[in-house]
């Protein structure tokens, strides 16, 4: 190949795309870069890259559709992909799947690991020897992530490191705020405030995230490429800092979280927030760039988290909605019985003993089942069995309601009341007239109906009764 | 642990308990605006096409009646019920007359002692209907008030509640209406006041206005209006005595009833101002000689005012009010 080596980025971050600029053209490459996946199938044959650097998901399409569409023009078949994600698990199998792909970067990368992949695989292809690479994956700080890659050959199938969080965030310590660190002096604060004042910003301002960002010492990088990144890493954090005091201003996962269509999903991506924070607390890291470009401090990050928390919870307790999730394998159970029966003291003592079950009793006016069965949607309903009456006919009434099909419906006899003794026939007889009020199971001791209780329905279950209560009800 | 609004507050809640259907519910007294019998309930009827409710008016506040059975998709299964009381609670921009079977009283419910339970029944964006509690052992279904019907309901019982509305609205002009007619009465006016009578469904009132009408119009067509007699068997009567309240007569209406008694209804310049039979006077006087349809009457005219005057209001309005009256009795006896 004549002349500079030609890369092509890809990649929806604009701070990324960036970042690849400043690593990738000082060390001598041409560098190209595309947004999305379209652009660079069409920057892909007008440029004609030795390499592409793709990010593995695009806003039009996945990585490995840019891969495939790649390998299916003989144009571009023969051009190199190295993948950048940090979906370790889909990566793997973008990797095994697609041909041109032939090594990956995990997010969040160093410089160094870039620029030695890239300079590992223009090496391999220079000399026909481009098979699957095998450099590892490099992420997170230490001096084990800032070592270059290792050289020896390793399996066809790269080891995976845990996933890192979404969304994905590059790591500011090693990637960014390493270039940032003066080339000689190492007066990192008295170099951060002579760009601050080149730049008219605030000094007190720039001051204060100085010491807030980890300058270290790194190697590689001209003055003029660090300035540039340092401006674009004030500009997106002084616009992240703004918006902590402003209502909707959010990091990815959190501006998500609006976008939840249940409280469970507004749970869910609420930990998913909590685990990328946690995550960014644990790498040492006090800013994270995310894959939008947005900068954000830990502070900010678990800022954001705490108000979210307290919206997700004011909405929640306002709304008294939490707990109409169900709750896998909570038990909402509704007993149906008179209160002077054997059946009643035995529930009461077995359900002491099973504080996480959540429990109502009725024992008079059994003509409140059906409503009562509406508004709890009860996962068990037991019921005293030796009774006829009100609630014998109300069981009639149960059955014919949606709920019956998700709830598990227990008979609990009393030995004291069987109506027709204590013979066989008696007993058959009334299981026969149970089934024909939906009542499957039918068992004689509090210790039985443990047992049944541990073992069904399901929460899934459960949660289909609640959904279709849910439903609008025909009035 | 989750705690509602209420345990939030980290006080007891003082809340109406009722009953429907054997079940305990209760709501917080801050949504309760008022507590009525059935028997004296102000219930109306309302219709928008297929759709028949009935709402009451609560301090000129239209209240649809719900049924905890209908809110909560039960009356197929359990069908529709007549209860004793309606239980009128605010539920957002709309008032609710709950049905319930009865009211057991005010409590205070302590959710700093137990948490209670949100309903498995949830309405738009998952919002529960309400919470479980026990108090005294008892299983009780605290209510949310805005949350009792969903979205898809509150749709289905606008047009009801745009009547319901509307209603309201003809009630307040028939309130103007009537003392516009006790005081200067017009035909214009009584004519509006029994068109909409009739729309509110008073169709006595709007009959016995019609009736009044017809008559005053075949008063105005009467030139004889200084030698006024006739029969009580016909419409002549009402005709009459309207003849005598346009041209401003004073004087004594002396009906001879069937059985020999004498009755009389003064007239003070056109205005009845009182009459007599057997003993009585004022209004149950006339009611009676109104109801009358056996007997003879004939004006005398006089120049003595009439004193006392036992009868405040217009002519008109006094015969709009005692034929509905008469109206009422008249179907009260054939109901019974």
């Amino acid at each position: 190949m004549e002349g500079k080596p030609r890369i092509l980025g890809v990649d929806d971050s604009l701070t990324i795309r960036k970042a690849l600029e400043i690593v990738l053209k000082p060390a001598g490459y041409e560098l190209c870069l595309a947004a999305d996946g379209a652009e660079a199938i069409d920057k892909a044959k007008s440029f004609k890259p030795a390499i592409i650097l793709l990010d593995f998901i695009l806003p039009d399409m996945r990585g490995t559709e840019v891969c495939r569409r790649l390998a299916e023009d003989p144009e571009t078949a023969t051009i190199p992909v190295v993948l950048i994600s940090a979906k370790g698990a889909e990566i793997r199998q973008a990797y095994r799947d697609a041909g041109n792909v032939v090594s990956y970067i995990a997010k969040p990368f160093k410089p160094q690991v870039v620029t030695s992949i890239v300079a590992e695989v223009l090496a391999k292809g220079a000399a026909g020897e481009l098979v699957k690479s095998t450099v590892p994956v490099h992420e997170g700080a230490g001096p084990a992530a800032l070592a270059p890659p290792p050289a020896a050959p390793a399996p066809e199938i790269p080891p995976v490191p845990p996933p890192p969080s979404e969304p994905t965030a590059v790591r500011v310590e090693a990637s960014v705020a390493a270039a940032l660190t003066p080339p000689s002096n190492g007066d990192a604060h008295a170099y951060e405030a002579q760009l601050s004042r080149a730049n008219g910003h605030d000094e007190s301002e720039e001051a204060d995230l100085d010491e807030t960002l980890e300058l270290e010492s790194a190697d590689g990088l001209s003055e003029g490429a660090r300035r540039e990144l340092l401006e674009v890493m004030f500009e997106t954090l002084r616009s992240g800092l703004e918006g902590v005091y402003v209502e909707e201003v959010d990091t990815p996962t959190g501006a998500a979280a609006d976008q939840a269509t249940s409280y469970t999903d507004l749970i869910e991506r609420l930990g998913s927030q909590l685990s990328d924070s946690l995550a960014h607390a644990r790498s040492g890291a006090r800013f994270v760039l995310y894959g939008d470009g947005a900068v954000r401090s830990l502070d900010e990050t678990l800022l954001d988290i705490f108000r979210r928390s307290c919206r997700l919870l004011f909405r929640a307790v306002v709304a008294g909605a939490v707990e109409n999730e169900t709750i896998p394998n909570r038990r909402r159970i509704l007993v149906a019985c008179h209160r002077d029966s054997a059946v009643h003291e035995q529930v009461r003592s077995l359900l002491s003993a099973h504080p996480d079950w959540q429990t109502f009793t009725i024992c008079e006016g059994f003509r409140q089942l059906p409503m009562m069965t509406r508004l709890y949607a009860p996962t068990h309903l037991v019921v005293e069995t030796t009774w006829s009456g009100a609630l014998w006919d109300q069981l009639r009434v149960l059955q014919r309601m949606p709920e019956a099909s998700a709830m598990a419906v227990v008979g609990l006899l009393d030995p004291a009341r069987t109506p027709a003794g204590d013979s066989d026939q008696g007993e058959e007889a009334l299981k026969a007239a149970l089934a024909e009020r939906g009542i499957t199971r039918l068992l004689s001791s509090a210790f039985e109906l443990e047992h049944d209780l541990d073992e069904a329905p399901t929460a899934g279950s459960a949660a289909a009764a609640a959904a279709s209560v849910a439903a609008p009800a025909p009035f | 642990m989750v705690h509602t609004a209420l345990a939030e507050a980290g006080r007891t809640a003082r809340v109406l308990v009722f009953a429907v259907d054997d079940g305990c519910f209760c709501i917080h007294l801050d949504w309760v605006e008022a507590v009525y019998q059935r028997v004296e309930a102000p219930l109306h009827a309302v219709k928008d096409g297929d759709r028949a409710g009935h709402f009451l008016l609560h301090r000129g506040q239209p209240a649809l009646a719900v049924d905890l059975r209908e809110a909560f998709g039960l009356s197929p299964l359990l069908g529709s019920t007549e209860r004793a009381v309606f239980l009128v609670v605010r539920a957002g921009s709309f008032l609710l007359a709950l049905q319930i079977d009865a009211c057991i009283g005010v409590r205070d419910l302590d959710l700093r002692t137990q948490v209670p339970v949100a309903t498995g029944l949830v309405r738009d964006g998952g919002l529960s209907v309400g919470h479980l509690v026990e108090l005294d052992g008892k299983l009780h279904g605290l209510l949310e008030p805005s949350r009792i019907l969903s979205t898809t309901q509150r749709d289905q019982l606008e047009p009801l509640m745009r009547e319901a509305t509307a209603f309201r609205d003809r009630q307040e002009k028939l309130l103007l209406l009537g003392d516009e007619l006790r005081r200067e009465p017009t035909l214009a006016a009584l004519k509006t006041y029994g068109r909409l009578s009739r729309r509110n469904g008073r169709t006595k009132v709007a009959a016995a206005a019609r009736q009044i009408l017809k008559a005053a119009q075949e008063s105005e067509r009467a030139d004889q209006y200084d030698h006024v007699e006739g029969d009580l068997a016909g419409d002549g009567f009402v005709r009459d005595l309207i003849l005598l309240s346009n041209t401003r007569q004073t004087g004594e209406v002396e009906v001879a009833l069937a059985g020999g008694e004498v009755a009389k209804v003064f007239v003070d310049m056109g205005r009845i101002a009182d009459a007599v039979v057997g003993g009585e006077w004022g209004r149950g006087a006339f009611k009676r000689i109104l109801a009358t349809r056996e007997g003879t009457y004939r004006f005398n005219a006089s120049e003595t005012p009439v004193r006392p005057q036992r009868i405040d209001d217009a002519t008109l309005w006094l015969l709009l009010e005692t034929m509905e009256q008469l109206s009422e009795e008249r179907r009260g006896r054939h109901l019974r």
